[in-house]
């Protein structure tokens, strides 16, 4: 029986800070489907095809319903704070269905004018910082941060304290106890969230949330509401937060695409899908576990297994992509992997493609002449965390 | 061209509002696809193709009839 075993590790290391590891083309071109060693040492396989990628994200045997081997630290098996992405439909579906009305295309058209007051005046505090401002702190963070605090009713002020445990839960190298620290300090802050919304109700996510969940089947409890906060509010602003940063690299390199886009502005939704594509934030991937035996792309995946599917690499799979590696604002447009795909797939993007979008737009109009302040090989990329982006960026203009 | 949506599958990503706009919408309670024209003209073809392909949880069907 083959029962293939892996001595290699999945590719990690990168050539090209803005590309993902090489051995991911190797991968793709020689062994689409293949056994590796994850990054805590244990035996997975890699799937990296796009269509394969599909294949295995949009199919619920593939499980979600596991703790990650790089969180294994952080929950217990009987921990009643899974949080929703870690769950099966039917389970996952009461959740999903009970946020998704919040995200649809046209709640968060409704958002636009608000976000874009708000980019305006962080550009206010970039320029007021000054020449070799962080462009991280002052604008990437700041603005997905308030954005998703706004809707969900979190008081900003709050954010030294929710801005630092986010990292840490996000941070791959940290100690077992200071990850399940901040996970309980983050758990500890939105439960007390959800007892202040039930005693002075708002108009914000929560309380509707809460209002939402007494008229259901199975209400969520105070701790599901505490998860799905959790979730929402890390999920909501350190993703965007690392790709409005990402992005503004990426383009800085390229000075005419900067000019193309100053010129035609109605164009940078084609620009963020691209970015968002090219430049695949969730680098290492995203984990399901086979409930039984399934084929993906003609190789047998055998119930009990890990399977990785490479979003990065699926998002330049040359079989789908002309000229993968190229940032091309005109190629017709192919849906890429970034915000994953099935049942799971995220449920904020409509709201970070918005963000991302308007911020862009606005940074290149208010700075013609931005320039990274930092020659490229000093600039703090993200290899040490599971989501990528730039820690800093000193930014002048 | 004839469309059929699955609302049971649909996930509510709403890509397909993306895609074609005149074609499906969301429901306000639960972001649930709605489809707005069964039978689209043909030069809505590739929008909508292209949105039965986005569609995270395969829930878009086109239909040559």
């Amino acid at each position: 029986m083959n029962c293939p075993v892996a001595h290699q590790s999945m590719p990690t290391e990168r050539v090209d800070p803005l590309m993902p590891p090489p051995g991911y083309a190797q991968l793709l071109a020689e062994a689409p489907v293949t056994k590796v060693l994850d990054l805590v040492g244990e035996q997975t396989w890699l799937v990296t095809r796009y269509a394969d990628v599909r294949a295995v994200l949009g199919d619920t045997r593939f499980s979600s319903d596991f703790i990650p081997p790089e969180f294994k630290d952080l929950r217990r098996e009987d921990d009643p704070l899974k949080p929703f992405i870690r769950l099966d439909p039917p389970e996952h579906t009461r959740f999903r269905r009970a946020l998704t009305g919040e995200f649809t295309v046209r709640q968060i058209r409704l958002l636009e004018p608000g976000i874009r007051q708000l980019v305006e005046s962080q550009l206010d505090e970039l320029e007021r910082a000054g020449q070799g401002a962080d462009l991280v702190e002052h604008f990437a963070l700041p603005i997905p941060s308030l954005v998703i605090c706004q809707l969900l009713g979190v008081p900003y002020t709050d954010h030294s304290r929710f801005q630092h445990d986010s990292k840490q839960l996000l941070t791959r190298d940290i100690a077992p106890e200071e990850r399940a620290r901040a996970g309980e300090r983050l758990r500890d802050y939105m439960l007390e969230l959800v007892e202040l919304k039930r005693r002075e109700p708002d108009a914000a996510l929560m309380t509707r949330l809460i209002e939402r969940s007494a008229e259901m089947e199975q209400p969520f409890t105070d701790l599901e509401l505490a998860s799905i906060g959790m979730l929402l509010l890390v999920a909501g602003h350190e993703t965007t937060a690392n790709m409005i940063g990402l992005t503004t690299v990426a383009l800085l390199r390229s000075p005419d695409k900067v000019e193309a886009l100053r010129a035609d502005p109605a164009k940078v939704d084609a620009y963020v899908e691209e970015a968002l594509r090219l430049l695949t934030i969730v680098q290492h991937g995203v984990r399901r576990l086979a409930t039984e035996d399934i084929e993906v792309g003609g190789t047998l995946i055998r119930k009990g297994e890990w399977v990785i599917a490479s979003l990065a690499a699926g998002n330049r799979d040359p079989g789908v992509y002309a000229d993968p590696d190229e940032l091309d604002a005109d190629r017709k447009r192919v849906s890429h992997l970034s915000f994953g795909f099935g049942p799971h797939q995220c449920l904020g993007q409509q709201l970070a493609r918005v963000e991302m979008q308007i911020a862009l737009n606005a940074l290149f109009r208010r700075f013609p002449a931005l320039r990274v302040d930092l020659p490229e090989g000093e600039i703090p990329y993200k290899s040490d965390m599971l989501i990528y982006g730039v820690h800093h960026l000193p930014v002048g203009w | 061209m004839r469309v059929e949506i699955d609302q049971d599958k649909c996930c509510g990503a709403g890509s397909c509002v993306l895609s074609a706009p005149e074609v499906f919408d969301q429901r306000e309670s639960d972001g649930i696809v709605v489809l707005l024209d069964e039978r689209p003209g043909d030069e809505l073809r590739e929008a909508v193709e292209e949105a039965a392909e986005r569609c995270p949880a395969a829930a878009i069907t086109v239909l040559e009839q």
